[in-house]
């Protein structure tokens, strides 16, 4: 190996052990970090997604019986004219539940219900394409 | 005897560089057929803004003026005036969807870039194969490169353009050789990079820089050197001047053509009629946004970055989105996110093999990074081109992370791979520099570090195809 090569080796494994710091001191930060402040949560999250992104005013919460059973929370809001409440489980078994306990009481939910894995929308009118995929975007 | 002795050696390493060259050539093959099949296959409305990116270009070919109604009415007219001329001609042979030719620029932009990558190779780095090989490697697998290649997007116009002024950048501090004439066209080059994107003048500073550095390093060519920095700088504003003005005068911001609104400013529960809402939502309304936090900038994203790479379930963070990203589809316009390609078990699999497979090759770039800075330094004197290649990422990330915290959102919609994709190039030298040196010092270790890393770049390969 000439000398070239060897300051380019020797500054390579200086490189490796920078970036392995850098990592592990990440990690060390992001810990401590994690402990003083804890996560937002989904329904902070969709909450600001529906505001920031959609400029819609999400109402928390969303007010009826079966959504204020979520263990996550819930919303409500108005999606292009069509009002949407947003239960937010916090498993899959809860939203199945979620789901059941509005067909239960619900009519024709045909079009207005739908359980997307950890989130239960129930639309006031039949929900358009695009009046869906703004709450998917905001789905968390 | 000499002269026996260094042909033998030039048929030596002419034998050596074969191998190597071959696979090149095979990379570049590979990249152009991706492209070619990712402009017709990869649907022109699913990429990040392309219904107002494709309505811009009709807007300005049609009319003749920049479209103020739309959403991106800040991002200059380079690019868009290029893909208006492709989609007309689409029109003109009877292509069905002409945003495709769009695509198609994008994707005859990427392969050009490849091609520069391997320039800029051989300038910096000559008699190296195996380096340009790895180089050219990573770029042609790495997912952020291959979709963003795809899309309806200025992006992959201002790569190509950046990766050209770092060619001449190059060329000039390598030869010496700071003649008007050559820093006024890598001026024009560094300007027209402002006219696609403003991501254009981190070219123009790491150009200036470099040339600053070697002004102040070599000082037998001091005033050559300073008067191409400045000919490249006053060259490179005046290009881009118009588009600034307009900016200014219309929007009193003259990069960026808007203002930030902090996210503390937005009261949801302060709209008229709302003054009664409930406690949680008036608690809601008062916190800020992720990229207002300090945890947007150190949270690792772990365990989602592995066990759910994608915005449903990773909580925004500056290195988890840029990350998942780059190898994978955080945002769902990739391999999911429409209603007719909701997010899937499979597909999330899919995506956690993509963070796994991007962990070897990130690490190596990024120690290839820091090494080549750190060498750059150390032989300023005598290789000030070197320079250009570890400023370009640096620079690059320094403008991702001003960009994430000035404009904050609350998915961390400001923070995207294709932001850095101009820096690529420049990040694929770093890899395949790093790869190379391990390479060059044992061969074992290169077979050892070879085998996986190939392994990861066929299946981000595969990930890359639409």
């Amino acid at each position: 190996m000439n000398g070239p090569d060897r300051l380019e080796w020797l500054y390579l494994r200086i490189a490796l052990v920078v970036v392995a710091l850098i990592a592990a001191a990440d990690v060390v930060g992001w810990k401590v970090h994690d402990i003083v402040h804890p996560r937002p949560t989904r329904l902070e999250r969709t909450v600001f997604c529906l505001s920031d992104n959609k400029g819609v005013v999400a109402i928390v919460p969303a007010g009826d019986p079966i959504s204020a059973t979520a263990g996550a929370g819930s919303l409500r809001a108005t999606i292009e004219g069509n009002e949407v409440t947003v239960s937010l489980a916090r498993s899959e078994d809860e939203a199945a539940k979620l789901e059941r306990d509005y067909r239960a009481v619900g009519s024709d939910l045909e079009g207005r219900l739908e359980r997307r894995r950890l989130s239960v929308f129930l639309w006031q009118g039949v929900a358009s394409p695009t009046q869906r995929q703004s709450m998917y975007d905001c789905q968390y | 005897m000499r002269v026996r002795a260094a042909r033998l050696e030039g048929a030596l390493t002419d034998q050596r560089s074969k191998v190597p060259n071959a696979l090149s050539l095979v990379f570049l093959a590979v990249l152009a057929v991706v492209v070619w099949h990712n402009a017709f296959t990869y649907p022109s409305v699913s990429g990040f803004d392309a219904e107002p990116n494709i309505a811009y270009a009709q807007t300005l070919v049609d009319d003749w003026r920049i479209p103020t109604e739309l959403k991106n009415y800040y991002t200059p007219p380079g690019f868009f005036l290029l893909s208006g001329g492709a989609m007309k001609f689409g029109e003109l042979l009877g292509v069905q969807e002409p945003p495709h030719m769009g695509q198609l620029l994008n994707g005859i932009l990427t392969v050009a870039t490849a091609i520069l990558l391997l320039v800029l190779c051989a300038i910096v780095f000559p008699g190296r194969p195996w380096l340009r090989c790895a180089a050219l490697g990573l770029f042609t697998s790495i997912p952020v490169v291959l979709k963003t290649g795809a899309m309806f997007h200025p992006q992959p116009l201002v790569a190509f353009l950046a990766t050209l002024a770092i060619v001449l950048a190059a060329r000039m501090l390598k030869e010496r050789t700071y003649r008007i004439g050559a820093a006024v066209v890598l001026g024009l080059v560094v300007g027209a990079g402002q006219l696609v994107r403003s991501v254009g003048l981190w070219t123009l500073g790491a150009v200036c820089i470099a040339l600053f550095a070697s002004a102040i390093a070599r000082p037998a060519e001091r005033r050559s050197a300073l008067r191409a920095l400045v000919v490249v700088g006053v060259v490179g504003v005046l290009v881009a001047l118009p588009w600034y003005v307009y900016l200014q005068t219309r929007y009193s911001n003259p990069i960026f053509g808007r203002t930030s609104a902090p996210a503390s400013t937005v009261a949801l529960g302060l709209v008229p009629g709302r003054s009664a809402a409930p406690a949680p939502f008036r608690l809601l309304a008062a916190a800020p946004l992720p990229s207002e936090k300090l945890r947007f900038y150190i949270d690792p994203g772990l365990p989602e970055v592995i066990t759910a790479p994608q915005r449903d379930k990773l909580a925004p963070g500056f290195w988890p989105i840029l990350y998942t990203d780059t190898w994978g589809d955080y945002y769902g316009i990739w391999k999911w996110g429409s209603i007719q390609k909701p997010i899937t078990q499979s597909i999330e699999n899919r995506l956690t093999v993509q963070t796994v497979v991007g962990v070897l090759p990130t690490l190596i770039a990024a120690a290839g990074l820091f090494a080549l800075a750190g060498l750059a330094l150390a032989r300023l004197r005598s290789r000030p081109e070197l320079l250009l290649v570890p400023l370009m990422p640096l620079i690059a990330l320094a403008g991702a992370l001003y960009y994430a915290f000035s404009y904050p959102t609350v998915d961390g919609d400001t923070v995207k791979a294709l932001f850095l994709l101009p820096a690529v190039p420049a990040l694929a030298i770093c890899f395949g520099f790093a790869v190379d040196t391990v390479g060059r010092r044992s061969r074992w270790l290169a077979v050892a570090l070879a085998v996986p890393l190939a392994m990861c770049l066929v299946v981000s390969l595969a990930f890359g195809i639409a």
